[in-house]
C-alpha cells in the first residue's frame, strides 16, 4: 500500500458518505407547502406552455395524468445542452458548458475504464493498446482535458473580470476553478508526456480497487490521482453538490404539485409536522414553546394583539 | 408620526398625509389638509362631497365606496377628480379626515 | 448619470454609507412618447427630516416599512439577537418545516452565476442596482446563515461564502430590502440550478415578522389582523357589506335593465363566491358581472356574510405562515358550515393560489377551490349563454398575474375566451409563464407609505406599463380608441390603476383596465345596455 492508495480510499469513502448523508437528509426533510413553478415538466399536454391540471375545470373529477417522460426530457436538455445558461446567460454558456462538458467526459472515461476493468481488460494482456475500446478512452480523455481546461480559463476569467460574477465570487470559487483546472492540465500533460496513459491510468484504477500495487505512475499521473482524490473528499462539502441536489430543487420543489388527497403518501408525515411545537416569538404568533403549530394556526389572534386603527 | 403644521393648525398625520386621530378633524382641518392637496379653496361642491363622506364614516368606520359617492353626491368620478385632483381616496377622503383606505382598494 | 459606486456585499452593515444606494427613475426600460421623457415627471417624493429622523431610510432613501430607528446602543444589541433567534428559528424543522427543504437548498446550492439577474424587472428598472439583484438579498442571508445556523469551522464557511457583519445597520435594511422583490419568481424560473431568490424574499419577511413582529402596516395591522378581527382587510363588517353588495345590484339593475342579485348565506348552494373585498369596493362591476354570469349559467350561488366569508384575500401568503394559516382555515370553515360543495374564487391571484395550492397542502382538499379562469371558460363553452363578440369591438390586452399563471399553470383557459370574445385581443410581450409582474405583486399594490408609491411606480412597474404600451403600439396613440388592459387580479388591477393614473394614461392613450368577466359580461347578447361603460371608468 502506498499513500495514494490511502489518499485515494479517503478521498471515495468521503465522498460517498457525505453524499449519501446529505442526499438522505434532504429527501426525509419535513414535507414544505407547495410552490411550484410552472412549467412543470409532467403536465400532459401542458408542459410546453406551462400549464397545469388546475385549468381543468373541476380537475379533481379528472384522472391526473403525468408525464415522466416529459420530466426526462427537460432533464435531458438542462444536463447535456445547459439550457438555462444557454437561455438566460449565453456569455456564460461558452465556459459553462465546456467545463461541465469536460466533467460529464471525465466520468464516462472513469466508468468505462472501471467496466473494462471489470470484463478483464487488464492492462498487462496483450495487444492492450491497440484495443478499440482503449483508443476510444484515449481520446475520450484529450477532449476531456481539453474541454475542462478551456472551460476552466473561461470561468476563471469572467469570475475576476465579469463585474456580474466577481462580486459574488469567494475565495472558494477561485479555488474550485483552479482545482478542477488542475485536474485537467495534469491530465493534458500526462497525455502529451506519456505513450501508455490510458494503460498507466488503468494500472492505477486496478491496483487501488484489489488492493494491490500500482505499477509506478509518472509524477504528473500520481499528481493526477492526488488531486483527484482531494476534490472526492471536497466535493461533498461545497454547493458543487448540485449535481445531485438538483433532482430535489426539480423534482421536489419545482415540479412538486402533488394535491392532497385522501391517502396520499405524505399525509401522515404532514400530520406529524402540525404537531409540531413552535417557538416564534412575535406577539400575535401567540407561541409558548408546547403549543402546537396545528393549534396556533388555528387560534384566532391573541388578545393582545389590538385592531390598529 | 409626523406632525403636519398649516397656519395655527397643528396635526398629526400618517405616512400618507392622513390624519392620525380623526376625530380631531374640523373644518379648518380641512382646509390645512386640502392645501397638501394643492386645493386653495373648498367650494361648495367640495363641502357636498366632503360632508357625504364624513357623515358616511361617522355611521360604518370605513369610507364609502367610491360608485356610492358618486351616486349620492351626483357628482361624476370626473367631477370628483377636478375637485380633487389625487381622487376620492387619496384626496377627498384625506381632506375629510378619513383614515386611509385599507385592504385591495 | 454618474458613475455608480460600487457596492459590496457587506457594504449592506456599513453605517457610514447614508444611504446605502441613492435610487431616482432611470430610462433604462424605455417608455415610448408621450411617456419617454423623465424630467416631465415628478422624481420621488422626498422624506420630511422629522420622518428621517424617526424612521431609517438607509437602503436606497425609500421607505416602505419605516423601522423605527433605536435609541440606545442596547435598543440595537436587543434588535440584533432577536434576529438571530428568528435566523435560527427560520431554519429549524419545528418552526419552519413549510419551506425549509426549498430554503436550505436555496442557501446551499447556489452557484453564483447570475443568470437570474437579466429575468428581474426591478433590478432592470433601476438602472442595475446592485441591491436589487435577486442574489444580493439571498447573498446576505447565504453569509448569515453559515456565520450563525450553519455548523462548521468558521474559517472554512469564511472561505466558502465571505464573511459579513451582522448589525442594526443591516437588518433595518434587509427588512427594507425584504420589501423590494414582489416574489414574481422569474428569477427562480430561469435558475438552471433551481434556486429561488424568490423564496428568500418571502422568507426574510416571515422571519422579521413571525419574530421580530416586524411588516408592512397595510399587510399585517391593517390587513391581515383588521382581515381576522373586523371581518375585512378593508374595515368592512358584514353590515357594511351587504349594505355595498345591494347598492351594487340596485345600481346596476338600474342602469342595465335587468335584475342583478346577490344571494347571502344561502343554504344548499353549490358554492360559495369568494371575492376580494377590495371588489366590491373599488371596482363593483366586477362582483355585479360574476353574479349575472353565474346566474345566467344557473349556478346555484352564495356569498357568506360571516367574518372573513365575504372578503377573500390572504395577505398571509407575503410575509407570515401564522396569519396565513388562520384566514386560510377560516375561509375553508366558513364553505363547510355553509355545506357547499366548493368555493368559487373571485379574480385574486394570491387568493386564489393560497387557497388551492398552499392551504390545500396544510388542510386537504375536502372542500374544493374553483378558479375563476377555468370556471368562465367553462360557462362560456357550455353553450348556455348567448354570446355577441362585436361587443368588444375594441383593444383588448391581457395580463397575466404571476399568481394565476406562473405559480399555478392556468394559462389558456382566459385566452381561449379572450380569443373567442375579444376580436381585437393580442397579446403582451413576454406572456404566459413568462409574464412581467405588474409591480404590485407580494402586498406592493396596497402599499403606500411615504414615498413608497414613487419606488413601485418607477421600479417594479415600469416594465408593465411599457408591456401595455407596447401592446397597443399598432392602435391610434390617442385617448380616442378605448383600450382595455384585462388584468384578472384585484392587486393587479390596483397596481395597473396606480400605473396608469401617475401617467395619465387613460387622458393621453385612452387605456383602461379592468377584469376577465366584465369582458364576458359585456359580450352577452341577450343584454340590452353594454356592460362596459367607458365613462365611469
Amino acid at each position: 500500500m502506498e499513500l495514494i492508495h490511502l489518499a485515494f480510499y479517503l478521498g471515495l469513502i468521503i465522498f460517498l458518505v457525505i453524499v449519501f448523508a446529505k442526499a438522505i437528509k434532504i429527501a426525509t426533510a419535513p414535507v414544505h407547502l407547495r410552490w411550484e413553478l410552472y412549467p412543470v415538466a409532467h403536465e400532459k399536454g401542458k408542459a410546453h406552455y406551462g400549464g397545469s391540471y388546475l385549468e381543468e375545470f373541476e380537475w379533481w373529477t379528472k384522472p391526473l395524468q403525468k408525464n415522466l417522460l416529459g420530466e426526462v426530457w427537460t432533464m435531458f436538455q438542462e444536463i447535456v445542452f445547459l439550457k438555462g445558461v444557454w437561455e438566460h446567460n449565453r456569455s456564460l454558456w461558452f465556459g459553462s458548458a465546456p467545463f461541465h462538458y469536460a466533467l460529464y467526459l471525465y466520468v464516462v472515461f472513469t466508468i468505462l475504464t472501471l467496466l473494462s476493468l471489470i470484463f478483464g481488460l487488464t492492462p498487462t494482456i496483450e495487444g492492450f493498446s491497440n484495443h478499440s475500446i482503449i483508443k476510444f478512452l484515449n481520446v475520450l480523455l484529450w477532449i476531456s482535458s481539453i474541454f475542462g481546461i478551456i472551460g476552466a480559463i473561461v470561468l476563471f476569467l469572467k469570475r475576476i473580470f465579469d463585474s456580474n460574477l466577481k462580486l459574488y465570487s469567494n475565495a472558494s470559487h477561485y479555488f474550485n476553478i483552479l482545482l478542477i483546472g488542475a485536474l485537467y492540465v495534469t491530465s493534458f500533460i500526462w497525455l502529451l508526456s506519456s505513450e501508455n496513459t490510458i494503460q498507466e491510468i488503468f494500472g492505477f484504477y486496478l491496483g487501488v480497487f484489489s488492493f494491490s500495487q500500482i505499477p509506478s505512475l509518472p509524477i504528473v499521473g500520481y499528481i493526477h490521482f492526488y488531486l483527484l482524490s482531494f476534490f472526492l473528499f471536497y466535493l461533498p462539502f461545497t454547493h458543487m453538490t448540485h449535481f445531485f441536489m438538483k433532482y430535489f430543487t426539480y423534482h421536489k420543489v419545482r415540479w412538486d404539485d402533488e394535491p392532497n388527497l385522501p391517502g396520499s403518501k405524505f399525509r401522515k408525515k404532514l400530520m406529524e409536522q402540525l404537531n409540531f411545537p413552535v417557538q416564534w416569538s412575535a406577539p400575535h404568533i401567540g407561541a409558548d414553546g408546547t403549543k402546537t403549530w396545528l393549534i396556533i394556526a388555528s387560534s384566532p389572534l391573541p388578545t393582545k394583539e389590538k385592531k390598529n386603527g | 408620526m409626523p406632525m403636519f403644521e398649516w397656519n395655527e393648525i397643528k396635526i398629526e398625520v400618517d405616512e400618507d398625509g392622513f390624519m392620525a386621530n380623526p376625530e380631531e378633524w374640523n373644518e379648518r382641518v380641512a382646509l390645512a389638509l386640502a392645501s397638501t392637496e394643492g386645493i386653495t379653496e373648498l367650494t361648495p361642491d367640495h363641502w357636498k362631497v366632503i360632508n357625504y363622506l364624513r357623515d358616511y364614516y361617522k355611521q360604518y368606520g370605513i369610507a364609502p365606496m367610491i360608485r356610492k359617492l358618486c351616486k349620492e353626491t351626483g357628482f361624476t368620478l370626473k367631477q370628483i377628480y377636478d375637485l380633487f385632483p389625487s381622487g376620492p381616496a387619496k384626496g377627498a377622503c384625506k381632506v375629510a379626515g378619513l383614515a386611509k383606505p385599507t385592504g385591495c382598494v | 448619470m454618474a458613475e455608480k459606486r460600487k457596492i459590496k456585499i457587506t457594504d449592506i452593515s456599513n453605517p457610514n454609507l447614508q444611504p446605502l444606494v441613492e435610487v431616482a427613475p432611470t430610462n433604462t426600460i424605455e417608455l415610448p412618447p408621450p411617456y419617454d421623457k423623465l424630467e416631465d415627471l415628478p422624481g420621488f417624493k422626498k422624506l420630511s427630516e422629522a420622518t428621517r429622523q424617526s424612521v431609517d431610510d438607509s437602503l436606497d432613501g425609500v421607505v416602505a416599512i419605516g423601522v423605527p430607528k433605536p435609541k440606545t446602543p442596547e435598543e440595537e444589541q436587543e434588535l440584533v439577537e432577536k434576529f438571530i433567534s428568528g435566523l435560527i428559528k427560520l431554519f429549524s424543522k419545528e418552526n419552519n418545516w413549510t419551506f425549509l427543504q426549498p430554503l436550505v437548498l436555496t442557501m446551499e446550492h447556489c452557484a453564483k452565476c447570475q443568470t437570474c439577474s437579466e429575468e428581474c424587472p426591478i433590478f432592470e428598472a433601476s438602472g442595475y442596482e446592485e441591491i436589487y439583484r435577486p442574489t444580493y438579498r439571498a447573498e446576505i442571508l447565504r453569509r448569515l446563515y453559515f456565520k450563525y445556523v450553519k455548523p462548521g469551522s468558521p474559517l472554512l464557511k469564511k472561505f466558502q461564502v465571505g464573511d459579513i457583519d451582522l448589525n442594526w445597520t443591516l437588518i433595518s435594511r434587509l427588512v427594507e430590502l425584504a420589501y423590494r422583490c414582489t416574489i414574481c419568481r422569474r428569477c427562480a424560473q430561469a435558475c438552471p440550478i433551481g434556486i429561488d431568490n424568490g423564496l428568500i424574499t418571502h422568507e426574510l419577511r416571515k422571519l422579521f415578522s413571525q419574530e421580530m413582529g416586524i411588516a408592512a402596516k397595510e399587510i399585517h395591522d391593517k390587513g391581515t389582523v383588521q382581515h381576522l378581527l373586523v371581518g375585512s382587510s378593508t374595515g368592512m363588517t358584514p353590515e357594511v357589506v351587504k349594505d355595498n353588495v345591494s347598492f351594487i345590484d340596485e345600481d346596476l339593475s338600474e342602469r342595465l335593465g335587468i335584475k342583478v342579485e346577490s344571494k347571502w348565506d344561502i343554504e344548499g348552494a353549490d358554492y360559495l363566491v369568494l371575492h376580494n373585498a377590495g371588489e366590491f369596493l373599488s371596482w363593483p362591476e366586477n362582483p355585479a358581472a360574476f353574479a349575472i354570469l353565474l346566474d345566467a349559467a344557473g349556478i346555484k350561488w352564495t356569498y357568506s356574510s360571516e367574518l372573513l366569508g365575504y372578503d377573500g384575500v390572504n395577505y398571509g401568503v407575503w410575509y407570515d405562515d401564522f396569519q396565513f394559516s388562520r384566514i386560510a382555515m377560516r375561509h375553508f370553515e366558513i364553505a363547510k358550515k355553509l355545506g357547499v360543495k366548493g368555493i368559487i374564487m373571485g379574480e385574486c391571484g394570491h387568493e386564489s393560489k393560497s387557497m388551492a395550492i398552499i392551504a390545500e397542502r396544510i388542510f386537504g382538499n375536502e372542500i374544493k377551490t374553483i378558479n375563476t379562469m377555468s370556471l368562465i371558460e367553462h360557462i362560456v363553452f357550455s353553450g348556455k349563454i348567448k354570446f355577441d363578440p362585436e361587443r368588444n369591438n375594441f383593444p383588448v390586452t391581457l395580463h397575466d398575474p404571476c399568481n394565476i399563471v406562473r405559480l399555478m399553470g392556468i394559462v389558456q383557459p382566459q385566452r381561449r375566451v379572450l380569443r373567442f370574445l375579444a376580436p381585437k385581443f393580442r397579446e403582451m410581450e413576454p406572456h404566459g409563464v413568462e409574464n412581467y409582474c405588474c409591480g404590485g405583486g407580494s402586498g406592493f399594490a396596497v402599499m403606500t407609505p411615504y414615498n413608497f408609491l414613487d419606488w413601485r411606480i418607477h421600479i417594479s412597474g415600469r416594465k408593465k406599463f411599457k408591456q401595455i404600451l407596447d401592446a397597443f403600439k399598432d392602435e391610434p396613440p390617442g385617448p380616442e380608441v378605448p383600450k382595455y388592459v384585462c388584468a384578472p387580479c384585484s392587486n393587479c388591477k390596483g397596481q395597473i390603476r396606480d400605473i396608469l393614473d401617475y401617467y395619465g394614461a387613460k387622458e393621453k392613450s385612452g387605456i383602461y383596465y379592468g377584469g376577465l368577466v366584465e369582458l364576458v359580461v359585456n359580450a352577452m347578447a341577450d343584454l340590452k345596455e353594454p356592460f362596459i361603460d367607458f365613462s365611469m371608468m
